[in-house]
C-alpha cells in the first residue's frame, strides 16, 4: 500500500512538473530587465515605462500571457487595429507593484483590411499614425492613459501547426504620454492563432 | 567457408570467440605502451555547423604517465585557438532619422578546451618500424562562443535573433588515426582526430550556430622519457 502511495505521488509530480510551461524571456545585456528582440514566437515583449522595464507576466501552468489581436470597428473612415497584452514590473523587488497592468497599441487600417493585409505590413514602420494606450487598474491614478506611439513590424510570418495557422509578429515600438510617460525600447515576439482573429 | 547459424553456436565457442578478441585488442594494447608526451599542431575545421565554417589551430598535449607496458591509457590535454568566423545580422530602428535596417558583421569567435582520456590500439607496423594507431577517447570539453557585432549602435538599434555568448559543454568522445614515423630519439607523427560536440543542449534560446566539431589534421613530436628498450 505505501508503495502505491508512493507511486502515486511521483505519478503526479512527474505530471505537474511536465505541465508547466517554459518561460520564454531571453535577457538582453545591453537593455537591463528586457528580452531580446526575437521573431521564433516566443511570446515574450517588454520595454520600458519611465526607464522601469515591464514585461508580459508568466504563469508557471498558463506560460508566457498571450497578446490579443483584433479588429475594431469605427464609426470613421478608419477601423482600428488593436494589439494589446498585460504587463508588469519586471522587477523581482517590486512584485504587485506595477504601476500598469497593460498596454495597447492602437493603429488605423482600412475598413476592408484582411489577414493578408496583415501579413504586407511585414518590415513597416509605422511612424507617429498610432496610438499607444497604457492602463492602470490598481493604482492612483488609475485609468487609462493615451498618447502617440511609433511601431515597427520588422517581422510577420506563418506557420500551420495542427491544420490551424499561427501568425508570428515581432517588432519594436516606442511612445509618448504627455511627455510626463515615455515608453521606450519596445519589442515582442508573439505567436497568435489566426483562427481566433476578427479578420 | 561454412557459415553456421547463430543458433547452433554453443556457449563454448562464444566465450572462445570473445576471448579471442579480448586477446587481440589487449596485444594490440601492450605493443603500444610506453610513457611520454607528445606536441602536435596544426588545422582544423568544424564538422558540426553546416551554415557557418569555424576553423582553428589546434595544440594538442598528450601525456601517457604509465610506466606499466600493460597501461594502454594516457591523457590528452586541446586547446583550439579561433579563426573568426564571420557572419551577419540585421538590426533595426524605430527612429525616423536613421535607416530602417541595416545589416552588421557578426564575429563568432569560438574557444574550445577538451581534457580527456584515451586508449590507444595499435593497428600497423611497416619494416621502418613506422607504425599506425587508433586513439579512441573520452572527454569533458568547453566552449565558449564570443559575439561581437562591428559598429553596432546599441543606443538606436536592436538586431533581430542576435547570437548571444555562450560558455557551455560536456561529454565528448573522439577518435583519432595516427601515423608514426619512427625516429632514433624522438618520433614524429601525423594525426586525423575527429571529436563528437558535446552531448549538450544549447539552450533554450535558438543561436545561429551550433556547437564544434573539430576535425583536425595535426602533425607533432613524441618526447619519450623512460624509453623502453
Amino acid at each position: 500500500m505505501k508503495q502505491f502511495k508512493y507511486l502515486f505521488i511521483s505519478t503526479i509530480l512527474l505530471f505537474f512538473f511536465a505541465g508547466c510551461a517554459k518561460r520564454n524571456f531571453f535577457p538582453d545585456a545591453d537593455d537591463p530587465g528586457l528580452s531580446l528582440l526575437t521573431s521564433h514566437g516566443y511570446n515574450v515583449a517588454s520595454n520600458y515605462i519611465n526607464g522601469q522595464p515591464y514585461v508580459n507576466p508568466f504563469g508557471f501552468l498558463s506560460g508566457n500571457s498571450l497578446p490579443f489581436l483584433e479588429k475594431i470597428l469605427t464609426n470613421s473612415a478608419f477601423d482600428t487595429l488593436s494589439l494589446s497584452w498585460p504587463i508588469e514590473l519586471n522587477s523581482s523587488s517590486q512584485i504587485n507593484n506595477s504601476m500598469y497592468q497593460r498596454i495597447s497599441l492602437l493603429m488605423p487600417i482600412p475598413k476592408s483590411f484582411t489577414q493578408n493585409d496583415f501579413s504586407s505590413m511585414s518590415g513597416t514602420r509605422l511612424l507617429n499614425t498610432n496610438t499607444v494606450q497604457i492602463q492602470s487598474y490598481f493604482n492612483s491614478p488609475s485609468g487609462v492613459f493615451s498618447g502617440t506611439a511609433n511601431v515597427y513590424f520588422v517581422k510577420i510570418g506563418s506557420d500551420i501547426l495542427n491544420n490551424s495557422k499561427y501568425i508570428k509578429i515581432s517588432g519594436l515600438f516606442d511612445g509618448n504620454i504627455g511627455d510626463s510617460i515615455l515608453i521606450t525600447k519596445g519589442r515582442f515576439d508573439f505567436e497568435i492563432n489566426a483562427d481566433n482573429l476578427n479578420f | 567457408m561454412k557459415n553456421f547459424p547463430a543458433e547452433l553456436l554453443t556457449m563454448k565457442h562464444k566465450i572462445t570467440f570473445l576471448a579471442s578478441i579480448l586477446f587481440f585488442v589487449l596485444f594490440s594494447l601492450v605493443v603500444n605502451a610506453q610513457t611520454y608526451v607528445s606536441l602536435a599542431s596544426g588545422i582544423s575545421k568544424d564538422v558540426n555547423n553546416t551554415n557557418k565554417s569555424f576553423y582553428h589551430i589546434p595544440v594538442s598535449l598528450q601525456w601517457n604517465p604509465f610506466k606499466n607496458k600493460r597501461t594502454p591509457f594516457f591523457f590528452e590535454f586541446d586547446y583550439n585557438i579561433p579563426f573568426t568566423c564571420k557572419s551577419t545580422g540585421n538590426a533595426y530602428t524605430l527612429n525616423p532619422s536613421l535607416p530602417e535596417k541595416v545589416t552588421l558583421q557578426e564575429n563568432i569567435r569560438s574557444y574550445i578546451f577538451i581534457a580527456s582520456m584515451g586508449v590507444s590500439i595499435h593497428l600497423y607496423t611497416n619494416k621502418k618500424w613506422n607504425s599506425f594507431y587508433l586513439n579512441i577517447l573520452l572527454g569533458i570539453c568547453n566552449q565558449y562562443f564570443k559575439i561581437v557585432y562591428k559598429n553596432y549602435d546599441k543606443a538606436n538599434y536592436e538586431v533581430l535573433n542576435p547570437d548571444i555568448k555562450l560558455r557551455s559543454g560536456g561529454l565528448v568522445t573522439s577518435i583519432a588515426g595516427i601515423y608514426n614515423f619512427k625516429k632514433s630519439k624522438h618520433d614524429m607523427f601525423l594525426k586525423v582526430y575527429l571529436q563528437s560536440p558535446p552531448f549538450q543542449s544549447t539552450g533554450d534560446y535558438v543561436l545561429s550556430y551550433k556547437f564544434v566539431a573539430p576535425l583536425q589534421l595535426t602533425f607533432g613530436y613524441k618526447l619519450f622519457y623512460n624509453k623502453r628498450k
